[in-house]
């Protein structure tokens, strides 16, 4: 287990919005993250990943985590750049990242955009740009808000496999929302669902 | 018309001389608004992207706060300057009224909220999730700055032009503070409301076809700059 959530609550705008979420999130697997509109299920992403604070519990994760929403923001510069954005913080970029880059840009079914400026993609291909820029890093955890949302239906299947193939690793640990029955079934190791202001494990189908 | 004429002929006939007041005067203005916006882009550039992207309580008043000050009228800075700098003021023993000083600080003034506005309103949504996808691909803070500065690059020199334009072109704020001493403290604006009231008009079209050529020049640089968009994004 790589996260765990401990007694939470959060409150928005005197709402309600959390009371005493618990729960463990497996490594190794897809946990998926369900819930009617405004049930908190982003809110709850980005509490995990430190972007939201919290009124009361805590949240345990063991090594780097990242997020990415499902409207993503793209860096100035080409896709190739924006994918290659985490590589340049610690060292200058060498043969190997731009390589990597290249590789992780094929995988993605992006090659011949990897000099496009990439703020004129299309909604779909910002996705794929920001899966493939927050998979780079090589977190433990990787946290997406409907990252299909906007994939057209030829090429979804694609990359759920490619998060699959991530999470291969034990020590890897994948929570995302969707709303798609279908991709749940294709993809989920557990479900969990937002609901009355707490967080259950769907049981079964 | 014809004094229209021979005014910017004379005009003309004074730039080409090289009149020694008339290039004073015109490096002189360029100087005091450039240092104003200087010192004013040095505090307002980082205050407007730190308030744009924390949160705070009354965030939304410091915000239409800040918006009234970017159009608040020269000469009403220019008074409060004169307030604080007159002898019986309280920083009257400096003894800065009608020095060029008293000039920077009055349009220092009037440029800082323009800076700090530009890149608030920037901030609050772009900039907000520059810093945060920067935090979740692990960068610090030192390198979460350096992205914004660089995602907002645009943002921040088109500050920079719009505090400036302003400076050179108003006349309220330097005429009270600095009070159009001749080789002193007398800039364009100053010179050209002067020589306009004794019917100089050659010297005031000269003037004003500098100022108006360091307006277009700025407005041009902005116009690039933004890409022709009429907004700051």
């Amino acid at each position: 287990m790589s996260i765990s959530c401990h007694s939470l609550e959060k409150s928005y705008k005197n709402k309600t919005l959390f009371e005493n979420v618990n729960s463990e999130f497996k490594s190794g697997i897809c946990n998926c993250l369900i819930g009617e509109n405004g049930t908190g299920k982003t809110t709850l992403l980005r509490m995990i990943a430190g972007l939201e604070k919290y009124d009361r519990g805590r949240i345990q994760i063991k090594g780097k985590c990242t997020y990415s929403g499902s409207n993503p923001y793209m860096l100035r510069g080409s896709v190739l750049e924006n994918i290659l954005y985490p590589l340049s913080l610690k060292q200058q970029r060498n043969q190997k990242d731009y390589q990597k880059g290249m590789a992780m840009i094929s995988k993605l079914g992006l090659l011949g955009l990897e000099h496009r400026e990439a703020c004129t993609l299309s909604s779909g291909e910002k996705q794929k740009v920001a899966i493939g820029r927050a998979m780079i890093w090589e977190p433990d955890v990787l946290l997406l808000d409907e990252p299909t949302a906007n994939i057209d239906a030829s090429t979804v299947e694609t990359i759920e496999q490619i998060l699959l193939d991530y999470i291969k690793m034990p020590s890897r640990t994948l929570i995302f929302v969707s709303h798609d029955f279908e991709q749940i079934k294709r993809m989920t190791g557990e479900t969990w669902i937002l609901k009355d202001k707490t967080l259950i494990k769907a049981l079964g189908e | 018309m014809t004094y229209i004429t021979d005014g910017i002929k004379e005009a003309l006939r004074l730039l080409l001389s090289g009149d020694a007041e008339i290039y004073k005067i015109i490096f002189l203005s360029i100087g005091v608004s450039g240092l104003a916006t200087l010192l004013a882009a040095l505090i307002g550039i980082p205050l407007g992207i730190f308030t744009g992207i924390k949160k705070f309580p009354l965030k939304r008043i410091y915000g239409s706060t800040l918006y009234s000050l970017m159009g608040i009228p020269p000469v009403v800075i220019g008074l409060v300057v004169i307030l604080f700098l007159s002898r019986k003021g309280p920083l009257g023993s400096f003894e800065l009224l009608f020095t060029p000083e008293a000039m920077v600080l009055a349009q220092f003034l009037l440029v800082l909220p323009i800076i700090t506005g530009v890149l608030f309103g920037t901030a609050k949504e772009k900039g907000l999730q520059v810093y945060e996808l920067s935090k979740t691909l692990g960068a610090n803070k030192k390198e979460s700055l350096f992205l914004l500065i660089k995602e907002l690059h645009s943002s921040v020199l088109l500050s920079i032009m719009y505090g400036f334009g302003r400076a050179i072109s108003e006349v309220g704020a330097v005429m009270l503070v600095g009070g159009n001493i001749r080789g002193k403290t007398r800039v364009m604006t100053t010179f050209i409301t002067m020589n306009n009231s004794m019917g100089a008009y050659e010297k005031s079209i000269a003037m004003g076809m500098v100022l108006l050529l360091i307006s277009l020049l700025v407005n041009g640089v902005s116009h690039h700059i933004s890409g022709g968009r009429t907004h700051v994004d």
